[in-house]
């Protein structure tokens, strides 16, 4: 089956359980899927495994989703997998969000050329510590709410906007840092 | 740039990519273990069989302690003598293997065995209690079962049919046959006896894919057994542990931990020349490992 087939198309094979359209499903999406796990738990071998349980509770309830566009279908996988990754890391890494007192003004402007790239920028979003970058994670690119984000982490509201101002500010200083090497 | 320029400045860069060097997916990895999975019914598919499984395991120990440890009393009670000979048996099995001519050597035995059974008999037969005589009373009318450790070979070796004299050592080796929830698989497997209840195997399967048509993969293995029930019995079975890897893999060979159960019921007669079994493996946990990629 080739991969260019229609995602509609592939998806209603996979409803019926065709081996080959899920195979298919699974190429179109790994790579792209994986960078998302691989962003939360930084090891290749977990986002690998939380990508496999990920692609099954996909298959398992493709039935239930409703096609209307690739994107929204693609924002439904990548829901799944964060889902699972943040499941991962409670289950496996026993993560504690230490509940932070002071919070920070999330409105001091940051001041960066925003010149640099994607990659390097991702690179640098992994050496967040692993509180900063999931609560980073979460609300700056996935567009969870800070109430959304205690609720799944189990903090306050507070603590969340507090983690992720830090990890603004950390990932801000890294990307000026980097910037400044562009220019050197 | 305010906050919210800036996360949508690190979401628009980072939602763009979809490849990244050195970050490669392995995706016919990730296919693979999609595809056992899903197999096995995913996660929630998996529990129902699995206690099944368990529940049937432990229907057979509970069978099995009903059925040998009631009726024990009365084996050992008519038939001390029959029971003796198994236990001695497995001595003899260990003596035999330091034995140049099992043949020659147990020749003289014999006679010595069959005189000891004849006394046995007969001092039953005096007494007219069969049912009643234990392994005491025997001894104490002058059968040197259990005081005179030297004439136990001599009175039991002979009692060894030479089947199970082959076996008498610490190893086995096996062939099996099996189909899986994606692999039709076959091998061959070689082991050590460690203990009375744990065993060490390693082994080679060669396993082709299905329906798919995908070249046959080598497998092979390493598992430690610990047995529940004795092998000894018709229906036996084991815990294990295996790591496997498969040698064609299109990328670097994961290692693939596995562990669970197997089940086997002995189809032959005891002391065949060749056992069949027929078998169920029940895997309970499973987890990939790749070496090297510990980034």
């Amino acid at each position: 089956m080739s991969i260019a087939l229609d995602t509609e198309q592939v998806i209603q094979q996979c409803r019926s359980g065709d081996t080959k359209a899920q195979r298919a499903l699974v190429q179109r999406f790994a790579q792209q899927m994986f960078l998302h796990c691989y962003r939360y738990l930084k090891d290749r071998s977990d986002a690998e495994e939380v990508l496999s349980d990920g692609f099954v509770k996909v298959f398992q309830h493709l039935a239930r989703f409703e096609y209307r566009d690739e994107p929204s279908f693609e924002g439904w996988i990548r829901r799944i997998m964060v889902n699972e990754a943040l499941g991962f890391l409670r289950k496996r890494k026993k993560v504690v969000y230490v509940e932070e007192r002071e919070y920070e003004s999330i409105a001091d402007p940051l001041s960066i050329e925003g010149t640099i790239a994607a990659e390097d920028l991702y690179r640098l979003v992994l050496s967040l510590p692993l509180q900063y970058r999931t609560v980073f994670n979460m609300y700056a690119i996935e567009g969870y709410s800070h109430q959304e984000i205690g609720e799944l982490l189990n903090v306050t509201e507070g603590s969340s906007r507090s983690l992720l101002s830090r990890a603004r500010k950390m990932l801000h200083q890294l990307i000026i840092n980097t910037e400044n090497r562009y220019d050197a | 740039m305010m906050p919210e320029e800036f996360d949508a400045m690190v979401k628009n860069k980072i939602s763009q990519m979809s490849y990244l060097p050195g970050l490669e997916c392995h995706e016919e990895e990730v296919w693979q273990k999609v595809n056992v999975k899903l197999g096995k019914g995913g996660t929630s598919g998996f529990v129902p069989p699995f206690l099944f499984g368990l529940v049937f395991i432990l229907g057979v120990c509970l069978w099995n302690y009903w059925s040998l440890i009631s009726p024990k009393k009365t084996v050992l009670l008519s038939a001390p003598s029959e029971k003796k000979v198994e236990q001695v048996a497995i001595i003899a099995q260990h003596e035999e293997t330091t034995t140049v001519d099992t043949a020659k050597a147990l020749s003289p035995f014999v006679q010595k065995k069959t005189d000891t059974t004849v006394v046995i008999k007969q001092l039953r037969r005096e007494d007219g209690k069969e049912d009643q005589t234990s392994a005491a009373s025997v001894t104490e009318h002058g059968v040197p079962l259990e005081r005179r450790p030297e004439d136990r070979p001599s009175a039991y070796l002979p009692i060894l049919p030479p089947k199970e004299q082959k076996s008498a050592n610490n190893t086995f080796r096996e062939g099996y046959l099996g189909l899986g929830g994606n692999y039709a698989f076959a091998g061959r497997r070689w082991g050590h006896t460690l203990s009375r209840n744990a065993t060490l195997a390693y082994g080679l399967a060669v396993k082709q894919p299905y329906p798919t048509f995908q070249l046959p993969s080598l497998a092979p293995s390493v598992e430690g057994r610990y047995y529940l029930l004795s092998k000894d019995k018709r229906f036996h079975a084991f815990v294990y542990a295996q790591l496997n890897t498969s040698l064609n893999a299109v990328y670097t060979p994961p290692l693939n931990l596995q562990v669970g159960a197997e089940a086997r019921y002995r189809l032959s007669r005891k002391g065949a020349t060749s056992a069949w079994f027929f078998f169920v493996r029940m895997p309970a946990y499973q987890r990939t490992i790749i070496p090297g990629r510990l980034y």
